[in-house]
Formats: structure tokens, C-alpha cells, sequence
């Protein structure tokens, strides 16, 4: 017995150095727990080595804004809450909580779409910050693609930005992908994203193409169009007549002479539209807008903005659609019509067109008093519209007939509407004795609640919320 | 896969040298010393020879079992002693003294601990020398019931588990929580499954998209495929002790299932057979055709609505006033169908055992149409060791697969709430009645189907080679492999014409899964023994590697319907989703256990984990516990103080596990395709912010427990308290959206509090030759706290948690009165700002986690017969009928309690008035009630889970054949307040528990 268990014990240190030593020389490869790359995802540093991997990046941003984004054209996209928070569109559907909020001009700082908006607005800003880094960081792209990539990134971020600052007042203009800096970002004064906005989209007309191309994708002229638009609502008269003015003298995006082709997909004076999601699919905003049954199921265009067109107004009959119950007659938005899928896609949401250029044109140059220039734009609408063209008047007789034209041109458009009046600062004046409950602070929405909680310094909330 | 082979084939090598190394050494032979064969023969106090006798040289590995004919054959010195065991008999130890041949008897355990061995997972340990919170249910408990989920078979069972099933539609999933919800994401709450030594993913390989609409909680779990009839036990490891083992899996507790494997005996064949019929046990109270109609005029009534509106088509003339139809007997009153044929081939010597075995299973459902459930499983095991007894060999394969074939839409919701005067189901042609497009048929949710065929496979090797008398070289090698493929259709035809004849409008999901994983795990057991002080020492590694392949489809648009279930004949294809993932695990472990006397036990347990779901620098971690026991009974003072004190331990343990269920490569800054085209590119979006940084949830887990055996062991008590602090807790850090995203993850400083007492008492009530009576009681009281969560204000939980208060809370309105004067429902509105609205007047708080659970079993055994009872209970609040939001006045059915409305001013009610849907007030408030404290009531119950009476019409022994004939029902009772389908579903839209009755019989050849 004493013989075996000592034999044992000299055993045991032996015994334990080679396990020990097994152990080590397993545990020494701890690269064990390297594994590859899921098959659908790549890093992010690859993504910017090739071409059609940054083009798929700025894809998903144009997927998105048709998607999720302010800019879509479904019921809670702006097209359509803001026709309902301004005078465009009259709320029949009592269970549409969150657009009666919107109708009601009782928009809370908690409001579903408020946040929404914000949120993916600066979700994909993340995206394009993404791509403007690693593109500029990237040494294997040719150089006419970096430019592109570029072109369209300070574009797009320009567009999120000149939104964001239209609807909530001041905004964090965000440049950089760095989430510890962008988690207690501050809000920046208006003038200043205003001014970065500008910078995006000046350098954007450096680094894009003149050529029109499929209008699916920003090309030089998007970019001007938009600055047109951004100095105009800016109030810089000079800025926003050269860009629009050039524009026009370009001559490659002519107005569509018959109103019932501007919003079909070959439209010439189409400047920028969405692709569908897959051929044969059409717009959001006709699935939105028209309905076939009276009352109407969701809404319908008020009254008021439905005898603001004009007798013999073209637009009337080609872009109001009408339902009759065989008393009331209700009617809708009718700019889309294919509610639903066709052999080839036949309609893109438009984002930006020549319509609206030319009424920028014609603004500019009346405030800048040349007033005769600024009829020829009006007049240009007005006689596409199968209207007689205005003789003239005083400055200001011109400019009540541009907020009319904008108005019957414009309708359900991305919330043209209010922003128009908002800018003019005539919102209060034209809303107040329509709404109820409109208040002079109600031209801009609260920042939303569940972001003020979350970074306090975007405070303090906006007034009137 | 290359870096796979160069580990194992590095394994191999170090294990190779090694074993040489030892062997030139010379040691490995010098250290066993010359020992003679003593031979002998156990039997029973009858003198029947008893095979498979466990037979142990003392203090040493050094086993064997014994034949047929009992005898046995060991290697033993002359002072060695030698220790008979086998459940059902007390142990015995007998000296060998010197003696070349051992004659030896073993009496029968009456007491209930018994030698009850548990399986720990990389050990075995007995009920009376664990420190670890440890449960077993057996497959006697298992077999009794006719179920189809393992987890079926654990409910109210086992204390601290709380287990219920998501609906009763057969191939629905059951949620598991041990020991209360530690995660703060509702996700990360899964314990750890192992099947025979091998880790089990039970993560669904389905498609939301394919499966999400019919079957709760997603498709088919892979646990759903296992055949609960081939289980010989489920262990639940609970505490710190028994879980650090597991590492950085077991924070949300470790459920092993073990399947059977063959016994020494002669060749036994057995059949069960049973067949039994299921229907829903219970049905709402619904309102027939007069009363609803009375309903329906004084809402248009009450809304001065007059005349009646040409929409409300149930009362306005256009469908028949008189016709009465029971929706919920037509649309879920079928009776359900079960068969389970199980045959198996068993026996062996005492070197070699196998177990073959086939079963089948079928459950039709009582949905109208025809759908049913069916499952196909195979298993097959081998136990070998060798003559010297030195090596040891087991293989066993479990082979399972079901196909399940339902509609596409429960039709439960569509039972309870359509008007009792709803038109026919089916045209005098027999086609889908639409009645002039005057309703929605809810037969047009079944033109739509959702079928789903999924296989699994289990195969595990072990090996084991004694090196010396108390060290074993062991390895553990396991795979298995998942796949499933589903198909759900909506065809065109679910819509009334014109849409339904135009089959652009039809479309199919397709889901493709497959998940394979392997695991290999060395190990080297040494117990030596020093004086009076047993030593058991593990040290081993884990090598494990999964990978997930999931493709999903979508087709629309068709040439025509009967083409719907092929991809080439649609118009349209999409992607959904096509994903590969990886992931990879690596542990060592070890566990030191020391035994003196049989009175002190010490256990420690330790384990560093790495895992490929963790950023390279936060890869690897380490958990460990320790337990101690002290078995207070085997003192003298108590057991000459205290004789009818038969057992008495204290134990406690204290140590730390963690959970890594957070997804595969979260830590990784990717782009990922998704399904969003553009222009005919497909978009690349980031996928995530990126933090390379975060790490494991940590679960520190303490427990304190005494065990007590009365008189002889015919009374055993267990009591138990936890306290498990989950922290470092692994969630999306919320962020504002100028970053981009909503959340970065990253382990927050919040802490989750469960503790809880546990309590069990088994007795032996009445023990005699003819009649025996045992009683078991388990009872839980759970209790759940959020201690710690900073910014909890800030982040996205913050209308979902309350710091001091349970995970299970919800907030709801304070529902106050029914407003005498108008007849509507009146709110609390706790900021004063004159509407009820979200957030701010949702101030209640409820907490829906049960107050405490348990279950009840009575075994009576007479002569031949023998009657288990079974009731399971809980305490609990749950979501009402009232949640549903239905109201009352609107053109859908109604419980027959809501004519306790309002009427008239002065009315003192709880039900608002009749109202239809275009009063808004009505419809707001009406909400909000939903969404109130009145949605939330007493769930409690009581269920008969499980009746089952058997009759042992003759045995093996005497006739040759053996026949057992039994009885067994299912949920046949249920004692509750709950104003609602079922108080254990809690959903009111899915289909209730089934109450089913078998018949059956086991057949042994």
C-alpha cells in the first residue's frame, strides 16, 4: 500500500505538466474564434474600394428617401401631412389619429411623425457622412467616380439639412459619422446650416455632371434647381434668380407643353425623380391620394383650394381627380394616377421639376423689381395651363399672383403649400382664421421629446411646445 | 473550415504524445498495482439475479456492471472495497478481504432519495452529495403525458421554471424562464439547452415573413423537434454551483436533456400505442343572434344614427336577422385527432448495450380544414466497454423531423368576434361565400397556407480510456444539424372578386434554414482519495463551431393559382433575406469537488470562455463558483439526537455565469444588402454603429439551501432561496438619431434583481404490499426588481421599466368610472392637461409576472393499478378580453357581459354604452380602456395539467408479455376567474390549450 500510493504521488506533478502542457498548446490558438464574414455584409472600409459597392451605398439613400424618409409619398410622408397642417388637404377619417394631429395643427413634441422625420432624416445623413468619409479616403476609385459619389453625397446631405432647418427651425448641421460627437451635438443657428447648405451644394455643382441622364440620380442641374430653391426661401432674390434664371437658359429640361405628361415618367422637365422598387411599380402618392368611394375614405382636397383654380385651368382637369356620391362631389389630388402595378413603370415621384423653377424665376425677379421678366415665368405656367396670360400689375399684385400660381402648380407636392407661407410669413394670416387652433409658433415643429431626453443639449425646445 | 482541421488535427497530435510520453515513461504500468480477479454474483432478497448492477472499486474509476445472470467480474486487491449500486436498491459496500469470489444481495430502496444520480453535464453527482440547485424530471413523468415539446413535459414540475405554451395549435413554441427574467432585452432570457453532452441552438431558422402570422413566437423551434418519448430525463441546473460550469452560457440557467440509452437484460421489444381526441377547453360567452342584434340598434340608437346606415349590413336587412351560427364551434370546435406509435429494440450484456427505436406521431388540429402536425423520429444507441474495463465507448444518433401544415391567419379572433348572424361560409356551389362582398369570409384566410417540414439531427461519441485507477482520459464529440424549409401562400383568392380572380395579387414566401454545429470536448477526470477526503478533479475544453444559412423568398404575381407554391412561374421574385453566419466558441473548464466523510462538500467550478459573437478584445472571459454542502445528518450528534432526522443538508453557492445571446458579429462595423432596390440596385446600408468594446452580461448568482429527509425519508423537504444579480447588462445604449442610430450596443450599468424562494415536499403517505400513495409539492415565489438603469428617463425603455420595479410591469390608464351622465369611460388624468394621453396619464402600473407558481402530483399505485394526478398552478395577472379593444355597439360579437352597459343617465356601470364606430368619443375611450387597468385582471389558475390511470395487465416476468393499458387526459380541468380564453396563453387570438383524452398501451416482448 505505502509503495502504491507513493508511486502515485511522484506521479501526479508529471501527470499535470502534460496536461497542462496539452491545455496550453490548445489554448495557445486563440484565433479559434475568428470567423468569417457573414455572406450578406462587408465591412465598412471594403464598401469604399469599388465602384459598384459605393453606388450601392448611395442607392439604399435613394431607396430610403423613397422609403422612410419626410420626402415619401405615403400618409405619413409630407406630402400628405403637410397639405392637411396647411390648407391643402380636408381629413374625413376620424381613426387617422396621427393626421388629425397634423390637421388639427395640434402637433405635440411626442407626435409618431415629428420623431419619425427627424429620425430617418439624420439616419441616413449618417449614411451619406459615411460615404463623403470613405470615399475621400478611399485610393481606388477613378477619379470621375470619386466625383460623382462626392457630388451626390454633398447633395443629398444639403437636401436632409435644407429640410430639417425648414421644419424645426434650428437644426445640428451633422458632418462627420462620429457618434460621440453627433450624441451631444447642439442645435446650429439657421443662417449658419442655411450657409453649409449652400457650400454642399455649390461644391456638388463642382463634382457633378451636366449631362441629364436618367433624371433617377442628382446631376449638376438637380443641384442648381435646389440652390435656386434654397436661396429663394433664404430671401437671397440675386442667388435664387441666377441659378433658376440658368436653369431655364439651359434649355435641356423644357416645361412639358400638356399638363397631363409633367408627372409621367419621360416627363422633359422633370429634373429629379424616385425609382420604383421594381419595374411596373408606381408612385406612393397616387395610392395615397385618390380614392374611388365617397365620403372619402381618408381625405380629400378642401374646398377653398379647389375654387382657387381658375376656370379653364388645365391643371384642374388633368391633376384633380373628383368622386361624386350623387349629391356632394369630393375631390383628390389626381397629379399620380396608377394606383397600381403596370407591365413598365409609368410614373416616378418627382422631387424637383422645371414648374417650380420657373416660379422661382418669376419670384426672384419680381422682389428684385423686374417685373416684366418676372411676368414672362408666370406667363410661361399660366399659358402651359391653357390660361391667358397676365397683363401685369405692381409688384405686389405679382407677387399674390406667384403664391396663387404656386399654389394650383404646386398642390400636394412636399408640403410647397405651407412652406410658402411659412417663408412669406403669411402662415398666420391665411391659416389662423381657417384652423382653429393655428398659433404664430406653429410655422415650426417641436424638436421631438424622445431626442431632447436623450441629448439635452438640443435644448431648449422650440417655442409654443 | 481549414482552420478547423488544423486544431483538431493538433488536438490529436498533443493527446498522441502525450499518451506516448506517458507510456515510455514506464509509469502507466508500474502504477497499477497487482491485483487478482474476484468474481461473484448480486441478486435480490429473493434470490432473482439482478443485471446491471453498477460495480465500483472504491475510491476509483474501476467499474463494471453485472450480466444477465448477475454475475461479475472485477479487478480488485485483496483490501479493496467493492460498491454495488443501482436505482431502486440501496447501495452496498463490501470489503473484498482477501476473497476470490463475492456473493452479495441487495434490498430494495423504499426511501425516495434513494441513489438518484444527477446529471450535472460535464459530471455526475448524487441527490444527496450535490451543493448545486439541480432538478430532474424523469421520463416516467415525461411518458405520462401526451405531449409533443419536451418543455411540455417540465410544466409546474419543477420549481423556479416557468414554463407555458404560446397557443394550442400543435407545433406552437413554449416560453422558458428559469429563475425569472435576467436580461433587460426580452431576447436575451434563453437558457442553455444541451441534448447528450452536445449544445442545442434553439434560435428558429423560420422567416417572420413565411411563419410569423399563425404560429406565436416565430416558426418552428428546433426543441419542438426532439420526441419527448425518447427522453430519459431533463436536468435544469439553476444556481451559481451548477451553472459556472457553462460559463458565458449558462447566466439564464442550463437544461439538459438526456436520451435514452440501453440496459443490461435480455432483448426487450416494446410498443406504445395511444390515441386520443383534443379540443379547445374552454370558449368564450358569447352574445347569439337576438342579443346582438338588440346590441347593435340601441348603438345606433345611442348615436342617433337613423335609419340604419346601408354599411351595417348585419341588422340593416341584408343579412338574415334569424340566421345564428356558433363561430366559435364552426371556425375552432373541431375535435383534434392524436396518435403515437413508439417501438423499440433494447437489451444487452454488461460490456455492450443498445437501444433502437422509431416513433410516430400525428396531431391533427381543430381549426376548420384540414391540418395537422406530424412527426417521424429515430434514435439509436450503443454503450460499449471493454473487457479490462479500461475503455469506454457510446454512440447514440437522434434523428427527428415534423411537418406541420396550417392556415395562413388563426382563425380564433375571427370565432370569437363575428356577428352570430354572419352569412354562410360556403355558396350553394360550394365556393367561398362572399355575400356580395357584404363581409370578410374567414375562410379566405384559408386559401393561404403556412406548411413547414423540419428535420434535426443529434449525434453524439464519447470515448473514455482509464489511464490509472482514478484517471480518465475522456472526449466528447458532437453534431448535429437542422434544417427547415417553409412555404406560406396568400393566393389571390383570400380577396372577394374582382381582386380575387386577378392572380397578380397572389404571392408565396419561400424559407430555406439550415444550422449545423459541432463540438468537441477533451476531458480528464482524476479522483483520488486522500484519508478520509474524496477529490474529484475535471479539467476539460470546449471546441465548438456553428454555422446558420438562411435563405428567403418572395414570388408574386402568377399565371395562375395552381402555380402559386412555384418560384418559376411568378412574375415578381424577391429576396427577403439571404444569410450565412458563423460563430465559434472555445472554453476550458474545471471543477475541483472534495468529499470528506460524506459530511463536508466543497465544489468549485471554473470556466474561461471565448466566443467569436465578442470584439477581439473583449473575446474571452472568465465565470466560476464555488458550492459547500454540509450534510449535517451524518454527524453523530444529530443522527443519535435527531433518529428521525433520516437526511439533513445545508448548502450554498456563489459564483458567477454570463450570457453572450446578443447575435453573431455585432461587434463588426459591416454594410449589409438588404432587400431595398434602386433603379435595379440592390442597397448597401451600414448595418450598425459599431462598437468593438462590449462584452459579456455577467449573472452573479447566490444561493442558500437546506434539503431535509424525515422519518426514514418518507417525508423530504427542500427549501431554497435565490438571489441572482444580473448587470453589466448587454443593450443597445440608446442615442439620439443625430448619430445616426438609435443605439449603440454596449453593456449598460444596470443591474436585474431576481430572488425568489423555492420550496418542495415529497411524501410517502401510505406505504404497504398492495397500496402506495406519494404526494409531491413544488412551489416557487418568484420575485424580479430593475435595481440599477442609468438615464433610464432618457433611453428608449423608459415607458417600458421602472427602476425598483419587476421587468414584467406594463403602464397602463387608471380606468375610473363610466361616466353616469354621457355612459363613456372616464380616466385618471394625472397631468392635468384635460385629454388622456400617452406617456404622461398612463401612470398605473401592473406586473404581469406571476406573484407564485408550483404544481402538485399524486401517485397512487393499487395492486395493478396506478392513478397519477397532476395539477399545476399559478398566480398571476394577465390581459383581459377587455385588451382586445373590441367595442361594444360595433359590428362584431361580443361577450355576453358587456350588456352590464350603461343605458341610462344615472347608470352606475362598468361597461360604456353601446356605441357604434363612427361615435369617435366612444371609439377614443374605448381605447384607452384597452389599454387600462380594467384590461388587466386576475389570470390565476388552477389546471388539471395531467390525469393519467394505468392497469398492469400482466408483466414480462410472468406471461412473457407484458401489457400495460392506460388512460391519460391533459388539461381536462381548469379552475379560474380569468375573463378570457385561456389564463395560461393569455392571447385572445390564438387558439387555447387543448383538453385531450388518450388511450394507449405498452406492449414488452
Amino acid at each position: 500500500m505505502k509503495l502504491r500510493n507513493l508511486k502515485k504521488v511522484k506521479s501526479i506533478p508529471q501527470i499535470c505538466t502534460k496536461c497542462l502542457l496539452l491545455i496550453v498548446l490548445l489554448w495557445g490558438c486563440e484565433d479559434f474564434v475568428e470567423v468569417d464574414l457573414p455572406n450578406n455584409q462587408l465591412t465598412g472600409g471594403l464598401v469604399f474600394q469599388n465602384l459598384s459597392t459605393v453606388d450601392a451605398a448611395l442607392a439604399n439613400i435613394y431607396a430610403e428617401l423613397r422609403e422612410e424618409s419626410p420626402l415619401k409619398g405615403n400618409i405619413d410622408g409630407m406630402s400628405y401631412l403637410l397639405g392637411h397642417y396647411a390648407d391643402e388637404l380636408d381629413l374625413y377619417n376620424p381613426n387617422l389619429l396621427n393626421v388629425g394631429h397634423f390637421y388639427e395643427n395640434n402637433v405635440l413634441a411626442t407626435d409618431t411623425n415629428v420623431g419619425n422625420w427627424w429620425t430617418d432624416s439624420y439616419t441616413l445623413l449618417y449614411a451619406v457622412n459615411r460615404i463623403i468619409e470613405g470615399v475621400m479616403a478611399s485610393d481606388s476609385l477613378l477619379d470621375a467616380d470619386r466625383d460623382r459619389f462626392l457630388g451626390e453625397a454633398y447633395f443629398l446631405r444639403a437636401l436632409f439639412h435644407f429640410y430639417l432647418y425648414q421644419l424645426y427651425g434650428k437644426v445640428p448641421f451633422v458632418d462627420s459619422s462620429d457618434y460621440a460627437r453627433n450624441s451631444n451635438i447642439q442645435r446650429d443657428e439657421i443662417p449658419y446650416v442655411h450657409q453649409r447648405v449652400v457650400e454642399d451644394l455649390e461644391r456638388a455643382k463642382e463634382l457633378l455632371s451636366i449631362e441629364t441622364g436618367d433624371r433617377l440620380r442628382p446631376n449638376y442641374w438637380v443641384a442648381v434647381a435646389l440652390l435656386a430653391r434654397a436661396h429663394l426661401y433664404q430671401g437671397e432674390w440675386e442667388l435664387a434668380e441666377t441659378e433658376a434664371v440658368d436653369l431655364i437658359a439651359h434649355g435641356g429640361y423644357p416645361l412639358a407643353m400638356d399638363v397631363g405628361e409633367v408627372f409621367l415618367g419621360d416627363s422633359p422637365e422633370t429634373l429629379w425623380q424616385l425609382g420604383p422598387i421594381s419595374q411596373g411599380i408606381n408612385t406612393r402618392e397616387a395610392f395615397t391620394f385618390v380614392f374611388e368611394t365617397a365620403p372619402p375614405p381618408n381625405s380629400a382636397l378642401s374646398p377653398m383650394l379647389v375654387a382657387d383654380f381658375e376656370e379653364n385651368d388645365a391643371r384642374f382637369s388633368a391633376w384633380v381627380g373628383s368622386v361624386n356620391d350623387g349629391g356632394d362631389t369630393w375631390y383628390y389630388p389626381y397629379k399620380y394616377k396608377e394606383t397600381a402595378p403596370t407591365a413598365q413603370t409609368v410614373e416616378y415621384s418627382i422631387l424637383l421639376r422645371m414648374g417650380e423653377v420657373y416660379l422661382i424665376a418669376a419670384e426672384a425677379s419680381i422682389r428684385l423689381d423686374k417685373l416684366s421678366e418676372g411676368l414672362y415665368y408666370l406667363n410661361a405656367l399660366r399659358s402651359r395651363a391653357g390660361l391667358a396670360p397676365l397683363a401685369g400689375g405692381n409688384k405686389n399684385s405679382l407677387l399674390a399672383a406667384v403664391e396663387h400660381e404656386r399654389r394650383v402648380e404646386l398642390f400636394s407636392e412636399q408640403g410647397h403649400r405651407f412652406f410658402d407661407l411659412k417663408r412669406t410669413g403669411r402662415a398666420t394670416e391665411v391659416l389662423g382664421p381657417l384652423k382653429g387652433n393655428w398659433e404664430q409658433t406653429d410655422v415650426i415643429l417641436p424638436i421631438p421629446e424622445s431626442e431632447l431626453l436623450l441629448n439635452p443639449d438640443l435644448g431648449p425646445q422650440n417655442d409654443g411646445y | 473550415m481549414k482552420k478547423l482541421s488544423f486544431y483538431v488535427g493538433k488536438l490529436h497530435l498533443s493527446l498522441l504524445f502525450n499518451l506516448l510520453s506517458l507510456l515510455i515513461s514506464g509509469q502507466l504500468m508500474a502504477l497499477v498495482p497487482i491485483q487478482a480477479n474476484v468474481s461473484g454474483k448480486v441478486t435480490d432478497t429473493q434470490g432473482l439475479p439482478l443485471a446491471g448492477v453498477n460495480i465500483v472499486v472504491e475510491s476509483t474509476n474501476r467499474g463494471t456492471i453485472s450480466d444477465l445472470d448477475g454475475t461479475f467480474r472485477i479487478q480488485a486487491g485483496p483490501a479493496d472495497v467493492l460498491v454495488f449500486s443501482m436505482v431502486g436498491f440501496t447501495s452496498l459496500a463490501v470489503p473484498v478481504a482477501g476473497l476470490q469470489e463475492v456473493m452479495v444481495q441487495m434490498e430494495e430502496d423504499v426511501t425516495q432519495l434513494g441513489e438518484v444520480v444527477l446529471n450535472a453535464g460535464y459530471y455526475k453527482v448524487s441527490e444527496r452529495e450535490r451543493t448545486g440547485s439541480i432538478a430532474k424530471v424523469s421520463a416516467v413523468d415525461i411518458e405520462r403525458q401526451p405531449i409533443s415539446n419536451p418543455l411540455a413535459a417540465l410544466q409546474g414540475r419543477v420549481a423556479g421554471v416557468d414554463i407555458h405554451q404560446n397557443s394550442g395549435i400543435a407545433g406552437a413554441n413554449f416560453s422558458i424562464q428559469i429563475r425569472g427574467r435576467n436580461s433587460i432585452r426580452r431576447e436575451g432570457n434563453e437558457p442553455l439547452y444541451i441534448v447528450d453532452g452536445v449544445p442545442f441552438s434553439t434560435s428558429s431558422l423560420g422567416e417572420q415573413q413565411a411563419s410569423a402570422s399563425i404560429l406565436p413566437g416565430g416558426a418552428v423551434s428546433p426543441l419542438n423537434i426532439l420526441n419527448p418519448t425518447d427522453i430519459e430525463s431533463i436536468e435544469i441546473l439553476k444556481d451559481a454551483d451548477a451553472t459556472a460550469i457553462y460559463g458565458s452560457r449558462g447566466a439564464n440557467g442550463v437544461v439538459l436533456i438526456t436520451t435514452k440509452k440501453g440496459k443490461v437484460g435480455h432483448t426487450q421489444v416494446q410498443f406504445n400505442i395511444l390515441s386520443g381526441l383534443g379540443q379547445v377547453n374552454n370558449t368564450l360567452d358569447l352574445m347569439g343572434t337576438s342579443e346582438y342584434v338588440a346590441m347593435r340598434r340601441e348603438a345606433f340608437a345611442n348615436d342617433g344614427i337613423d335609419p340604419i346606415p346601408a354599411n351595417a349590413y348585419d341588422i340593416n336587412g341584408t343579412w338574415d336577422l334569424d340566421r345564428e351560427t356558433d363561430w366559435q364551434k364552426v371556425l375552432f370546435g373541431k375535435t383534434a385527432y392524436l396518435t403515437n406509435i413508439q417501438g423499440s429494440l433494447s437489451g444487452g450484456s454488461a460490456q455492450t448495450q443498445f437501444l433502437v427505436s422509431g416513433n410516430y406521431h400525428r396531431q391533427t388540429n381543430v381549426l376548420i380544414g384540414d391540418y395537422h402536425n406530424d412527426k417521424l423520429s429515430a434514435m439509436a444507441n450503443l454503450n460499449h466497454r471493454s473487457d479490462n474495463d479500461r475503455l469506454s465507448f457510446q454512440l447514440s444518433a437522434n434523428f427527428s423531423s415534423t411537418r406541420n401544415n396550417l392556415p395562413a391567419v388563426d382563425l380564433v379572433l375571427a370565432g370569437t368576434s363575428l356577428p352570430p348572424n354572419a352569412p354562410e361560409l360556403y355558396d350553394e356551389d360550394g365556393n367561398i361565400n362572399w355575400e356580395n362582398r357584404t363581409w370578410l369570409n374567414p375562410l379566405a384566410n384559408l386559401e393561404g397556407t403556412y406548411r413547414s417540414k423540419a428535420s434535426n439531427l443529434v449525434g453524439n461519441a464519447r470515448m473514455g480510456y482509464r489511464l490509472l485507477e482514478d484517471l480518465e482520459v475522456s472526449a466528447n464529440l458532437g453534431y448535429t444539424e437542422t434544417h427547415i424549409k417553409e412555404i406560406n401562400t396568400l393566393p389571390s383568392t383570400r380577396y372577394a372578386p374582382p381582386f380575387g380572380d386577378n392572380t397578380n395579387f397572389s404571392s408565396a414566401r419561400h424559407n430555406l434554414g439550415q444550422r449545423t454545429s459541432w463540438v468537441l470536448e477533451p476531458q480528464l477526470s482524476w479522483s483520488p482519495k486522500l484519508g478520509d477526503t474524496r477529490f474529484n478533479v475535471l479539467l476539460g475544453m470546449t471546441f465548438q463551431g456553428q454555422e446558420d444559412a438562411r435563405v428567403s423568398e418572395s414570388a408574386s404575381a402568377f399565371a395562375t393559382n395552381s402555380l402559386i407554391e412555384n418560384r418559376a412561374a411568378a412574375s415578381f421574385l424577391s429576396i427577403i433575406a439571404d444569410i450565412y453566419e458563423e460563430y465559434r466558441y472555445q472554453a476550458v473548464y474545471s471543477r475541483l469537488n472534495l468529499n470528506h466523510k460524506g459530511k463536508y462538500i466543497l465544489n468549485l467550478t471554473g470556466r474561461r470562455d471565448g466566443s467569436s459573437r465578442f470584439g477581439p478584445s473583449k473575446r474571452f472571459s472568465n465565470f466560476g463558483a464555488v458550492g459547500a454542502a454540509w450534510v449535517f445528518s451524518n454527524e453523530h450528534f444529530v443522527a443519535n439526537g435527531l433518529p428521525w432526522l433520516s437526511f439533513g443538508k445545508l448548502r450554498a453557492s456563489y459564483g458567477t455565469s454570463g450570457n453572450d445571446q446578443i447575435g453573431n458579429y455585432q461587434y463588426l462595423d459591416t454594410y449589409s444588402f438588404g432587400s431595398n432596390q434602386y433603379n435595379n440596385v440592390v442597397g448597401l446600408y451600414p448595418t450598425r454603429l459599431f462598437n468593438p468594446d462590449f462584452s459579456w452580461e455577467s449573472n452573479k448568482k447566490l444561493e442558500f439551501a437546506l434539503d431535509l429527509g424525515l422519518f426514514n425519508d418518507r417525508v423530504i423537504l427542500n427549501g431554497a432561496h435565490y438571489r441572482n444579480r444580473s448587470s453589466n447588462q448587454l443593450v443597445g445604449i440608446p442615442l439620439p438619431a443625430t448619430t445616426g442610430f438609435s443605439s449603440v450596443n454596449a453593456n449598460l450599468d444596470a443591474t436585474v434583481e431576481n430572488t425568489g424562494w423555492e420550496l418542495g415536499l415529497h411524501t410517502i403517505n401510505v406505504r404497504s404490499d398492495t397500496f402506495q400513495w406519494s404526494t409531491s409539492l413544488n412551489l416557487t415565489f418568484p420575485k424580479n426588481k430593475l435595481v440599477a438603469f442609468p438615464d433610464l428617463e432618457g433611453s428608449t425603455y423608459a415607458n417600458q421599466y421602472v427602476i425598483g420595479q419587476p421587468l414584467g410591469i406594463t403602464k397602463v390608464y387608471q380606468m375610473e368610472r363610466v361616466n353616469p351622465e354621457t355612459g363613456l369611460y372616464e380616466f385618471t388624468d394625472f397631468n392635468g392637461d384635460g385629454s388622456i394621453s400617452s406617456l404622461e396619464d398612463k401612470q398605473v402600473l401592473r406586473d404581469l409576472s406571476p406573484k407564485y407558481y408550483g404544481g402538485l402530483t399524486n401517485n397512487l399505485v393499487y395492486r395493478k393499478f396506478s392513478l397519477d394526478i397532476f395539477f399545476q398552478f399559478t398566480k398571476q395577472l394577465g390581459y383581459n378580453l377587455w385588451a382586445r379593444g373590441i367595442m361594444p355597439g360595433d359590428m362584431l360579437n361580443q361577450p355576453r357581459e358587456v350588456q352590464q352597459r350603461w343605458q341610462t343617465i344615472g347608470d352606475q356601470v362598468d361597461v360604456q354604452r353601446y356605441a357604434t364606430s363612427s361615435s369617435q368619443e366612444a371609439r377614443t375611450d374605448n381605447t384607452l380602456h384597452s389599454q387600462s387597468d380594467a384590461a388587466i385582471s386576475d389570470a390565476s389558475f388552477i389546471r388539471l395539467r395531467n390525469l393519467s390511470i394505468s392497469y398492469q395487465l400482466s408483466t414480462k416476468q410472468d406471461n412473457r408479455v407484458g401489457c400495460l393499458l392506460f388512460l391519460r387526459g391533459q388539461n381536462l380541468l381548469t379552475i379560474t376567474r380569468y375573463n378570457g380564453l385561456d389564463p395560461e396563453i393569455l392571447s385572445n387570438s390564438t387558439v387555447p390549450a387543448l383538453r385531450f383524452i388518450t388511450l394507449g398501451t405498452q406492449l414488452t416482448f
